[in-house]
């Protein structure tokens, strides 16, 4: 019963795609498994970074997001501009069918070459660049943020450590002087206690 | 001069390329090897010695994902495809019986779609013999809508598909990235990691 459905449905999909196998198809198909596997692979990368790692797969993930749609709607806007063509010279109206269904697919192909060579890279350095700058200002913004709360925290810490160190010498000091005022008094006064 | 750019746009050859995943993958990912480069270089704002390696980078990349592409995936996959559904559906489906391999196919596919009068013209012109039954040759020079098996074209396609996906997203990018580095030092565009990065790395 399993075996019998999966075999319909992929005689369906066998019959699609021999009708009409359009080039759009395998170039999306490439890009999706891209947008998933790449990031992957970046992540995976023991060598590099933590955080190139992490702009890398987040720049790599997003360029296929944007080449996705970018293939399919420039495949299917150059087919548009087949049937714009005239075929009047073409007497035999079969003829006329077969030319006219070639250039459908010629101009989709051409579309998605097109995308692949400067669609695709044009939009998305002008999406992704201004994307992972905000990201890249926002970790900036968090990382000052952090580093301020740290210097602060670190302030405080050195301020209480100068508090302990200052006092006992200050003390040390006072101790020294007193002795040495003692010292003094003690010989002025003619007694010699203390061993002085 | 109209008539003639028409022809150019609807050319016969061009739209089963088109209608082909392997030659217009091949086409797509070749332009993208002598394209992008060019666009790296002709780029104004980046430095003379960064452009050259980012291209030369660039470059080596789309063509050994091209190189493993044709030479590797393509042959398996359009083959295997073929035996797989031959297999699976070939007791019900009689197009996987008239064909043996998917090369024999693929060239009555090329006759069939043609209309009859320019079919006719292409079967007189062949200088060698045809890779398919005399069954179908016969079925085609006598039947004005040739049969064209259509399953069996898209159980093909579906393998080319496949194939492409994981050749091109998952298998070529990983021997490219063995490949380019050693040719980039080769080349002398690229320096030999020096040795205390070496031990840095041993040692991690």
């Amino acid at each position: 019963m399993i075996k019998k459905t999966i075999g319909n449905i992929f005689k369906k999909w066998f019959l699609n795609l021999g009708e009409n196998n359009k080039p759009t198809y395998a170039v999306m198909a490439i890009a999706v498994v891209k947008g998933i596997a790449r990031p992957i692979f970046t992540m995976t990368d023991k060598e590099a970074d933590p955080e190139t790692k992490k702009y890398t797969a987040i720049r790599e993930g997003l360029t296929e997001v944007v080449a996705i749609p970018t293939y399919f709607a420039c495949g299917e806007l150059a087919s548009k501009f087949a049937e714009k063509l005239n075929f009047s010279h073409i007497s035999d109206p079969k003829l006329q069918a077969f030319a006219r269904q070639g250039a459908k697919q010629n101009f989709m192909f051409l579309g998605v070459c097109l995308a692949a060579l400067a669609v695709i890279p044009a939009l998305a350095s002008v999406t992704i660049k201004p994307f992972m700058k905000k990201i890249q200002e926002n970790k900036k913004d968090t990382k000052k943020a952090i580093d301020n709360v740290q210097n602060l925290e670190l302030a405080n810490t050195n301020n209480i450590v100068e508090k302990e160190q200052v006092n006992p010498n200050f003390k040390s000091i006072g101790l020294r002087k007193s002795a040495l005022n003692t010292y003094s008094m003690a010989k002025l006064g003619g007694m010699k206690v203390g061993g002085l | 001069m109209i008539n003639g750019l028409t022809s150019a746009l609807s050319n016969a050859t061009l739209s089963r390329i088109a209608q082909s995943t392997t030659s217009s993958v091949s086409i797509e990912t070749g332009l993208k090897a002598v394209g992008r480069p060019s666009f790296i270089l002709a780029d104004g704002k980046i430095e003379p010695q960064t452009k050259r390696y980012a291209a030369m980078k660039e470059f080596l990349y789309q063509a050994t994902c091209l190189a493993t592409y044709m030479l590797i995936i393509t042959p398996i996959f359009k083959n295997g495809a073929f035996k797989i559904s031959k297999l699976a559906l070939g007791k019900t489906e009689d197009a996987f019986k008239k064909f043996k391999s998917a090369k024999e196919y693929l060239s009555y596919k090329k006759l069939a779609v043609m209309p009859q009068k320019i079919r006719l013209e292409k079967i007189n012109e062949a200088k060698k013999p045809f890779k398919f039954s005399d069954d179908l040759l016969s079925h085609l020079k006598t039947v004005e809508d040739a049969e064209q098996y259509n399953i069996v074209k898209g159980a093909i396609e579906f393998g080319n598909i496949v194939g492409s996906v994981l050749g091109l997203a998952i298998f070529a990018p990983q021997v490219s990235h063995i490949i380019i580095h050693p040719v980039l030092k080769a080349i002398g565009m690229e320096k030999e990691e020096s040795p205390k990065k070496e031990l840095i790395k041993q040692n991690s």
